[in-house]
C-alpha cells in the first residue's frame, strides 16, 4: 500500500507545484499589463501632485511605474527594430579609449520566441580617430565573422593611419544580421524535417558512452529485400547546416550541400554496395523544407 | 609452401582492427589497468556486441585446442558462443565484485589470444571519457593558407562560400592514412563522442614498413613500454576552426626523440588531409593548453564563447539582458544580478577605490566569517569583473598559466595592490614570480617560448625605463577561480587588476605590454 500513496502523493505535489509557478506566471503579467496601461501612471501622477499624498509607497509605485515604461520601450525597440546598440564600459583599468566600448545586440527570431540575442563588441583602438575594430563578440564560429570584417570594417594600416575603403558598420550589421538569421533558419528547419520523419530532436545526451564509430565498415550484410528504401532512420547537419545527411533503414545513405538560403544545391544518394539512386538525387534538390515530404513521394 | 600471412611487404596500408596484442603486453595491460570495474565490463559487452564482434573476437570453444598442453593450466573454459559470453558478462554487471576478476577474466579467459587493436583504441577512448582530465590538451587553429593573388581580392563571402575547413570524417581519414602512410604505419580509431560535439581520433603509430600482426608483436616486444606516446589522440569539434592535440606527456613519462617525431608525422598530416586544391591550411598554436576538454570548447569551440571569456561572459552566456518579450520588471530570482556592467554603475565604482585597497594584508580566513558590507562590495567588484566566468566547479578550469610581463617597471609610487599578489599562496593558485635564473634551471624547454626576442626588446625600449623579465607562473586546479576568490578575500584588487587576470584572453601562455596580452592581429577576432 505504501508505493502507490507516495507515488500519489508525489504527482499531488507536481500539479500543485506547477500550478504554483503558473499562477506566479500570470501575476507577474498582470503586473505589468497593470504597470504600462497609461491610466496607472496618470492616476499615480495625480495623486502625487498633491502634497498631503506624497509617501514613501506612493513614489516606489512611481518608480516602478517608469521601471516598467522604460523595459516596455527598450523590448518594442529591441523587438521591432532587430539590431539595437548600447554602451558599455569596460572595467579593465588598461582599457583602451578610457573603457568606451560599444556592444550591438542582434535579436533572431525563430518559431514564434526570440533566441538569446549576439552580441558584437566595438572599441577604438586608436586615439584620435572613429575607426572601430571588433573587440569581443558573441558569434558562433561557423559564421564568417572575420571575412566579413575584413571586408566592411577594414582597419587602418599602421603608417597613414587610413582605411582602404570606409568603415561600414550598418552594413557589417546588416549582412552578419542575415547570416544569423538564416543559420538560426536553417538550424529550426532541421529539427522540423527531424520531427517531420519522426525521428527524435537532436540533443547532447548526458551518457558517458562512445558513439558511433566512424571508420569501422564490416562488410553489408545483404538486405533481406533489395527493393525497400526502409524507413528514415537519420537526418543530420553539420555545425553550420551546410551540409545534410539523410540515412534510410536499408543503409541508403543521401548526401547534399545546401546553400545558405536553405535550397539544397545538389546532393548524392548511394546504397550500401555502392550504387546511385538517381530518382532520390533528382528529388533532393529543392527547398529543404520539403524534403522529407518530397522523399516520400519518391516511394519506398 | 609458406602460408600467405607470413610474407611481409612493405604496403601503404593501415594496421587493421583486428591485428591482436598478446594480453601480455604492457601496452594492453596499461590501457585495461586504467578501467574501473564497471567500465570493463561494459566496454567487454560492447566488444562482444554484434557490430564490434569481428573486430573483438573473444577465445571460443571452436578455437579450443585439446592438443595444446597450455590449455589444461588455463584457469577459464571457454565459452561455447558470444550469447553466452555477453550472458556471464551481464551477470558480473549485476553482482558486487572485484575489478581484479574482470581484468583476469578478460585476459586470461575470454581474450587469452590477444586483444585487438580496436579494442585497445576502445579501452583507451573510455579511459578518457571516465577520466576527462587524463590528458592535457592544446588547441591548434587551421587558417587557410593565402596566396598573395588571392590575399588583394574580395572575399568570396556568398551564398556557397564556407569559410571552415570541410570535414568529412572518411574523407578526411583516408587523406590522412595517405599522408601518413609512407613514413609510419598507424592504426586509427574514429569515433563520435556523445556527450560532446566532437569527433575523436585516436592514432596509434607502428614505427615499421610492415603493417602484419607478426611485425606489430616483433616491434612491440622489442621497444616493450618505453614510449608512452605512441598513441596521440586528435579531438576536431564540430563546426569550428580548431583542433584540440593531447599532449605527449605519456602519463609521467618522459618521451623521447623519436615518439616525438612520430607525432609530428602524424601532426603535419592533419592539415594537408584538410586541404583541397586553391585552399590549403595550416595548422596555427593559440596560445592554450588545458587539461579539461569543456574548457577548451568554451575557449575554443563552435559556440558563442570563444571570443567572450572572463568578465565578457556575461555576453554569451546573456546573464546581464532578458528575453525581448520580456516585460516583468520584477526580480528575477534564478539570475544573478550584475551591477558592475551598466554604464552609470561602473561609473560609480571607479570613482571610489579608496575602500578595498585599505585592507590587502587580511588573512584569507578571518574574511570568510561575515559578510560585511565591504565583503559584498568585493564579490560585487569579483562579479563585475569576471561575470559568469572563474566559478570553481564550472568544468572550465585551465591549470596552468605563463606570463611574461613586458611592461617597464613602475615608479615606486604605483607599485600598491600588485606588490603582493606575487607571493600569496592560496588553496586554488598557486602564484609565484619566476625570476629568469629559477627559469632556466626549471622548465627550459616550456618557458623558452616566453623568451623575449633580441630585436623586439631593443626597438622599443627606452633608455630611461627599466624593463626586468618577470614571469609569472600560475598553478592550480582552476587557476582563475582561485584569482577571483582572491579578488572575494580582498588580497587583489579587483578594480586595479589587470584584464588578462579575470582570463578574458583565453590563452593559457601569453605575454603582457601595456597591461594586455599582446595577440596575433589575425586572430584578434
Amino acid at each position: 500500500m505504501e508505493a502507490p500513496r507516495s507515488s500519489g502523493l508525489d504527482a499531488e505535489i507536481a500539479s500543485i507545484g506547477f500550478q504554483i509557478s503558473h499562477l506566479r506566471q500570470r501575476r507577474s503579467n498582470l503586473v505589468s499589463v497593470l504597470l504600462s496601461s497609461p491610466h496607472t501612471a496618470s492616476i499615480l501622477n495625480h495623486a502625487s501632485d498633491r502634497p498631503r499624498n506624497a509617501s514613501q509607497r506612493l513614489t516606489n509605485a512611481l518608480k516602478t511605474v517608469r521601471k516598467q515604461q522604460k523595459r516596455n520601450t527598450e523590448n518594442i525597440h529591441r523587438a521591432c527594430a532587430g539590431v539595437t546598440a548600447y554602451r558599455v564600459k569596460d572595467p579593465d583599468p588598461h582599457a583602451v579609449d578610457g573603457g568606451r566600448v560599444l556592444g550591438v545586440q542582434i535579436e533572431v527570431f525563430i518559431k514564434g520566441a526570440f533566441t538569446s540575442p549576439y552580441h558584437v563588441l566595438l572599441i577604438r583602438p586608436t586615439a584620435g580617430s572613429d575607426h572601430l575594430r571588433i573587440h569581443k563578440h558573441t558569434i558562433p564560429a561557423c559564421i564568417p565573422l572575420s571575412q566579413l570584417a575584413a571586408q566592411y570594417l577594414p582597419q587602418p594600416s599602421q603608417t597613414t593611419m587610413q582605411t582602404s575603403t570606409a568603415q561600414n558598420l550598418p552594413r557589417l550589421i546588416r549582412v552578419l544580421r542575415k547570416e544569423l538569421v538564416s543559420y538560426n533558419l536553417r538550424l529550426a528547419t532541421v529539427e522540423d524535417l527531424r520531427a517531420e520523419a519522426g525521428l527524435a530532436p537532436t540533443a547532447i545526451s548526458k551518457e558517458v558512452s562512445m558513439g558511433e564509430v566512424l571508420n569501422a565498415s564490416i562488410d553489408p550484410t545483404p538486405s533481406r529485400n533489395e527493393r525497400r528504401r526502409g524507413k528514415i532512420s537519420q537526418i543530420e547537419a553539420d555545425a553550420a547546416v551546410r551540409e545534410l545527411t539523410v540515412k534510410w533503414s536499408s543503409g541508403l545513405i543521401a548526401r547534399m550541400k545546401l546553400s545558405k538560403d536553405g535550397t539544397v544545391e545538389k546532393g548524392v544518394a548511394r546504397t550500401l554496395d555502392g550504387k546511385r539512386e538517381a530518382e532520390i538525387e533528382r528529388r533532393l534538390v529543392g527547398r529543404m523544407e520539403g524534403l522529407v515530404q518530397r522523399l516520400r513521394e519518391a516511394g519506398t | 609452401m609458406t602460408p600467405r600471412a607470413q610474407i611481409s611487404v612493405p604496403t601503404i596500408g593501415v594496421l587493421p582492427h583486428n591485428h591482436r596484442l598478446p594480453s601480455t603486453n604492457p601496452e594492453v595491460s596499461r590501457a585495461i589497468s586504467k578501467l574501473s570495474r564497471q567500465s570493463l565490463i561494459s566496454l567487454a559487452l560492447r566488444w562482444l556486441d554484434k557490430k564490434n564482434r569481428s573486430f573483438c573476437e573473444p577465445y571460443l570453444y571452436a578455437n579450443y585446442d585439446p592438443n595444446n598442453a597450455d590449455n589444461d593450466e588455463a584457469p577459464y573454459d571457454p565459452a561455447q558462443s558470444h550469447e553466452e559470453l555477453q550472458e556471464i558478462y551481464r551477470e558480473l554487471q549485476d553482482r558486487k565484485g572485484n575489478r581484479k576478476e574482470v581484468v583476469e577474466r578478460i585476459l586470461d579467459g575470454d581474450w587469452r589470444h590477444g586483444i585487438s587493436l580496436y579494442q585497445i583504441a576502445m579501452a583507451e577512448t573510455q579511459c578518457l571519457l571516465d577520466h576527462p582530465t587524463s590528458l592535457r590538451w592544446s588547441a591548434q587553429r587551421l587558417v587557410k593558407k593565402e596566396g598573395s593573388a588571392v590575399k588583394g581580392k574580395n572575399l568570396d563571402i556568398g551564398n556557397s562560400a564556407n569559410h571552415l575547413p570541410r570535414f568529412q570524417a572518411q574523407t578526411f581519414l583516408l587523406n590522412l592514412v595517405r599522408e601518413v602512410s609512407p613514413v609510419a604505419k598507424a592504426h586509427y580509431y574514429l569515433t563520435r563522442i556523445k556527450a560532446m560535439p566532437i569527433t575523436l581520433l585516436r592514432v596509434y603509430i607502428h614505427d615499421s614498413p610492415y603493417i602484419t600482426e607478426k611485425s606489430l608483436q616483433d616491434t612491440q616486444s622489442n621497444q616493450g613500454s618505453s614510449d608512452g606516446s605512441k598513441s596521440l589522440f586528435l579531438v576536431i569539434p564540430d563546426g569550428s576552426p580548431f583542433i584540440y592535440v593531447s599532449i605527449a606527456t605519456g602519463l609521467g613519462h618522459a618521451v623521447g626523440l623519436e615518439g616525438r617525431s612520430l607525432r609530428n608525422i602524424v601532426l603535419d598530416a592533419v592539415p594537408k588531409a584538410l586541404s583541397k586544391p586553391s585552399s590549403r591550411y595550416e595548422l596555427q598554436p593559440t596560445s592554450l593548453a588545458a587539461r579539461s576538454l569543456s574548457a577548451l570548447l568554451t575557449f575554443r569551440g563552435p559556440g558563442r564563447s570563444n571570443s567572450a571569456a572572463g568578465g565578457w561572459s556575461i555576453f554569451s552566456e546573456n546573464s546581464f539582458n532578458w528575453n525581448t518579450l520580456d516585460f516583468a520588471v520584477g526580480p528575477r530570482p534564478s539570475q544573478p544580478t550584475s551591477q558592475y556592467y551598466p554604464v552609470e554603475d561602473a561609473d560609480k565604482e571607479n570613482a571610489a577605490p579608496s575602500e578595498s585597497r585599505a585592507r590587502p594584508k587580511r588573512s584569507l580566513k578571518a574574511s570568510n566569517a561575515t559578510d560585511s558590507p565591504a565583503t559584498k562590495r568585493r564579490k560585487q567588484v569579483a562579479e563585475g569583473r569576471f561575470g559568469q566566468s572563474g566559478i570553481e566547479d564550472d568544468g572550465k578550469a585551465i591549470e596552468r598559466v605563463e606570463i611574461r610581463i613586458d611592461d617597464p617597471f613602475p615608479s615606486i609610487s604605483t607599485i600598491g595592490g600588485l606588490a603582493t599578489e606575487r607571493t600569496l599562496h592560496d588553496r586554488n593558485s598557486n602564484v609565484a614570480a619566476q625570476g629568469p635564473s629559477t627559469s632556466k634551471r626549471g622548465r627550459k624547454s616550456r618557458n623558452s617560448l616566453l623568451d623575449r626576442p633580441d630585436d623586439e626588446g631593443a626597438r622599443d625600449e627606452d633608455p630611461g625605463e627599466w624593463r626586468p623579465d618577470v614571469r609569472l607562473s600560475f598553478q592550480g586546479t582552476h587557476v582563475f577561480a582561485g584569482i577571483r576568490q582572491l579578488v572575494e578575500q580582498g588580497v587583489i584588487d579587483g578594480e586595479k587588476m589587470h584584464g588578462w587576470m579575470t582570463g578574458e584572453a583565453g590563452v593559457s601562455i601569453g605575454v603582457v605590454r601595456h597591461g594586455k596580452i599582446m595577440m596575433k592581429r589575425e586572430c584578434l577576432i
